[in-house]
């Protein structure tokens, strides 16, 4: 479609592309700006200290994101702002997202520690980054006394961390398939390879055109930094190089998931399995295509494999399992392999989670971690609509997903009260007859949640000229 | 059984329609809430909707508001489908029809004038396509209950040593000893592709591509290049707007579509529609017949009516999804189709030769067909957990279960359940 990209690295954020895997540590700032002329000089000296794709830090990193109120309160004009997508204008919190998202119950925006309807608004959100602890704190420590200058107060902050063998708290190894972003230096598996327009603005995307992006049709601030619309509106674009950035304060249940598997199974080795059934690939991270009985230990990064010729009736990874769903592959319905692999590199995500709480790797055994445990899931795209949205709305809340009746994606899609007349179940494709595991419960609650726009670093200079 | 549709369209009283709307809103509430609509003790009734269309602007003048009522029904006979509405649903028709123009009132009122006043205002659909035809509400809903049974005795016994066949006859057993399911010993009617009709219009077609080509050329000279289209992204299509649409969908997995269209003026065009709609209901009612419109797996029922002497036309569907999900696959499955439909009417991205371009402008198409749409008050699903999939599935259940299969069409059968 578009083989020679040329993507202008030094101006797009670093952790769009890279999930900064020396960095261990992370600290998430909710900021609010009171004072917006010194927002502005804060912003602008900030620019030239976030880290881009061409930088390669060794003891810290650093990235700004704005919210939509924090565009609003840096004076952006009403047509301008009209400019950015719907669904980040509305917010992860409104009533229709909820549905979307199936954000109900304890996990209503009502019930969240931050970016929920009873929160403060979130202007901004700082990134920091360190590979110890001690690193952190110290770059941290150096922020605080800037942030109080410029007026600019911290509404909550998140720490995270990853964990040696990148595993998550139920105690599966994470993040293993991520896209490749065409043009941006990476590698990865050939069927993961996506136009940039799918994660970045300012660039084709998988539709071959370019997606929308927020432009300035009311003249304001020094138009010159801007770069002119890839579109060819005649505006200027301040959308070129950002992302749109979801971030998703996930609680995981950990004793609850143990608890269900060995409460469903006769012992430990089928709990095991049954959630590995569940989850598409086994704690050491081996895709199930590749190993359906039993899982071979170690740690694996296998992302070579798909669905079309390997399983194409589930025998060994279920239909409704979190990965499979998430990420059909080349076996989307009943669609052949090149059509599928088209529908799935349309829904991609740009994953960067991270862990709060007691650093905790879950299994039959060890499942009741101190304190709340979770994941802080970050993902970028260029469209929230039809990526994030999407994704979680169609292909994991969606309990008829492709030909099944009544199995939300058993990991993240269950409610606590399912809509009438449905049941959620967890069918295991089987030969002579399939199983369904019955009555999931929510493994997984929201605790809080914003949608943000990740600006490239021009695009923030020109912020501060508003 | 056949399934029909129907459209009522009545104007509404001067300055009515915001009392009208909240009635509407009420019902909606109500049935969001789990209440038995008065309607469906008919058990006739797949999907149905009332929707306020604006005052719309003309040459020749202002139509005013007006309301539409849209049923997806068991039956044959609208005539028959109104009486038998009207009689268990009296109080509802009233209280909506009230706020409608000579609806009769006071003694005026009764069974047969309220029956003939909404009969006299019975309109067409240009186009009707249903998912999962000869269907009756009845029949969906028991098919499902034998797969729900079928999937029980999966679950329930230990099948794991049995052939794929032997589980089917074990099976059989079961249901023949289940007298609820008496009926699914009798094989009710899936429909078939029809290879002969189908060869009959190719044969139709045949002679009729060079037509159709030059149809494409001329459209690229006369109109397409002339066509402005709204250009708008879809953020830009407001945020009132979406609020307004976004308030009546996702409160279950299925949703509604309401498209009020204006076509483009001019004979050209006039004549590629009605080839390209004429050619959809063909080929609806005897290709697509498995649940797929042009590969769409999504659509219950959906209709296009031409409305106003020939200036608009309005776009009613009944859908499984989000309408992220429906309209994507829109684009991904069919996009040549509804650029070849929707490139007839205004403000649709600019197409090439009929086919090209226009839903293939994603960002466009996308602005596009949320502009043209408009809110719907009520709509009402009798199965919202049901997918067209699930549908189509239960029927070849129903009609497998007693059919005699080999081991590999056993193992196909059992994979469905």
């Amino acid at each position: 479609m578009n083989p020679k990209v040329e993507l202008e690295l030094e101006d797009i954020q670093g952790f769009i592309i890279r999930g900064y895997k020396r960095m261990n540590f992370s600290r998430y700032c909710l900021l609010q700006i009171n004072d917006i002329e010194k927002a502005k000089k804060w912003i602008s000296d900030t620019a030239f200290k976030v880290t881009t794709c061409v930088n390669h830090e060794e003891v810290n990193c650093i990235n700004l994101a704005i919210g939509y109120p924090g565009f609003v309160k840096l004076g952006l004009h009403g047509n301008n702002l009209d400019n950015f997508s719907t669904e980040f204008r509305v917010g992860m919190a409104d009533p229709h997202t909820s549905r979307i998202l199936g954000d109900f119950g304890s996990s209503d925006p009502s019930n969240w520690n931050w970016g929920g309807t009873h929160n403060p608004q979130v202007d901004m959100m700082l990134m920091l980054f360190g590979n110890t602890q001690e690193s952190l704190d110290a770059f941290y420590n150096i922020q605080l006394p800037i942030l109080e200058a410029h007026n600019i107060s911290i509404l909550h902050h998140l720490d995270g961390q990853t964990l040696p063998e990148n595993k998550e708290h139920f105690g599966f190894r994470d993040g293993i398939s991520q896209p490749t972003i065409k043009g941006s230096g990476r590698s990865g598996p050939s069927n993961d390879i996506i136009e940039p327009g799918e994660f970045v603005l300012g660039y084709l995307n998988e539709y071959g055109v370019y997606p929308e992006s927020p432009l300035i049709e009311e003249p304001q601030g020094n138009l010159n930094l801007l770069p002119e619309d890839s579109d060819l509106s005649g505006y200027k674009d301040l959308g070129r190089n950002g992302s749109y950035l979801v971030f998703r304060q996930i609680e995981q249940l950990v004793d609850k998931f143990w608890s269900f598997m060995l409460e469903k199974t006769a012992s430990e080795k089928e709990a095991i399995k049954l959630a590995s059934k569940m989850v598409g690939r086994w704690p050491s991270g081996a895709p199930l295509v590749k190993f359906p009985d039993e899982d071979p230990g170690g740690i694996s990064d296998d992302d070579e494999f798909g669905y079309y010729k390997e399983d194409p009736d589930g025998l060994k990874c279920p239909f409704g399992s979190h990965l499979r769903r998430n990420n059909p592959r080349d076996k989307f319905e009943d669609n052949g392999p090149k059509k599928s692999l088209q529908i799935t590199k349309r829904h991609r995500i740009m994953r960067r989670a991270r862990l709060y709480g007691e650093p905790y790797v879950g299994s039959p055994q060890n499942h009741k971690p101190a304190g709340e445990v979770g994941l802080q899931f970050v993902c970028f795209q260029a469209n929230i609509g039809k990526q994030f949205e999407f994704l979680q709305h169609t292909w994991a809340n969606y309990p008829n997903f492709d030909e099944l009746y009544n199995d939300p994606d058993p990991i993240i899609g269950t409610m606590e009260k399912p809509y009438v007349g449905y049941e959620q179940n967890f069918t295991i494709q089987g030969c002579p007859v399939s199983k369904s595991v019955k009555g999931l419960e929510p493994f997984t609650r929201i605790k809080g949640g914003a949608y943000f726009f990740l600006p490239g670093i021009t695009a923030l200079r020109y912020l501060a000229t508003l | 059984m056949n399934q029909s549709e129907l459209n009522v369209f009545v104007n509404i009283q001067q300055g009515k329609r915001d009392q009208l709307e909240s009635v509407l809103r009420a019902y909606q509430l109500e049935w969001r809430a789990n209440k038995v609509m008065p309607f469906e003790a008919l058990k006739t009734i797949h999907f149905c909707r009332w929707a306020v269309i604006p005052t719309l602007i003309t040459d020749q003048g202002e139509i005013p508001e007006r309301l539409t009522f849209e049923s997806n029904f068991d039956g044959d006979s609208k005539e028959v489908h109104i009486t038998q509405l009207c009689n268990i649903a009296p109080e509802m028709v009233d209280s909506i029809y009230q706020y409608c123009e000579n609806y009769p009132e006071g003694e005026a009122l009764t069974p047969q004038s309220r029956a003939a006043f909404l009969i006299s205002h019975i309109h067409p659909s240009t186009v009707f396509f249903a998912g999962a035809p000869l269907r009756s509400l009845d029949r969906i809903l028991r098919e499902n209950k034998l797969r729900l049974a079928l999937r029980e005795c999966l679950n329930s016994n230990d099948y794991s040593n049995l052939s794929a066949g032997d589980v089917v006859v074990n099976l059989q057993k079961q249901i023949r000893n289940n007298a609820e399911f008496e009926w699914a010993q009798t094989k009710e009617k899936v429909p078939g592709t029809n290879y002969f009709k189908l060869f009959l219009f190719g044969l139709v077609m045949l002679p009729l591509i060079p037509f159709l080509l030059l149809l494409m050329v001329l459209l690229r000279i006369f109109c397409e290049r002339k066509e402005v289209p709204l250009g708008l992204e879809p953020g830009e299509v407001g945020l009132e707007h979406m609020k307004l649409l976004e308030q009546n969908e996702d409160y279950t997995f299925q949703n509604q579509f309401t498209q009020l269209l204006k076509l483009k003026p001019g004979l050209l065009r006039r004549i590629t529609l009605n080839f390209v709609l004429t050619a959809t209901e063909y080929l609806g009612k005897n290709l697509f017949d498995k649940g797929q419109l042009m590969g769409i797996p999504t659509i219950h029922f959906a209709r296009w009516i031409i409305l106003d002497d020939k200036k608009h036309m309005l776009f009613l569907s009944n859908f499984d999804g989000s309408w992220q999900q429906y309209l994507g696959d829109f684009i991904d499955k069919s996009g040549w189709g509804l650029t070849g439909i929707y490139s007839a009417t205004e403000g649709f991205p600019k197409s090439y030769f009929l086919f090209f371009g226009g839903a293939y402008n994603e960002e466009q198409f996308l602005a596009w067909s949320r502009y043209y749409q408009i809110p719907t008050q009520f709509w009402f699903s009798a199965y919202p957990n049901l997918s067209i999939k699930n549908v189509i599935n239960n029927s070849i259940i129903a009609h497998d279960l007693f059919s005699n299969l080999g081991e590999e069409k056993a193992q196909q059968f059992l994979n469905r359940i």
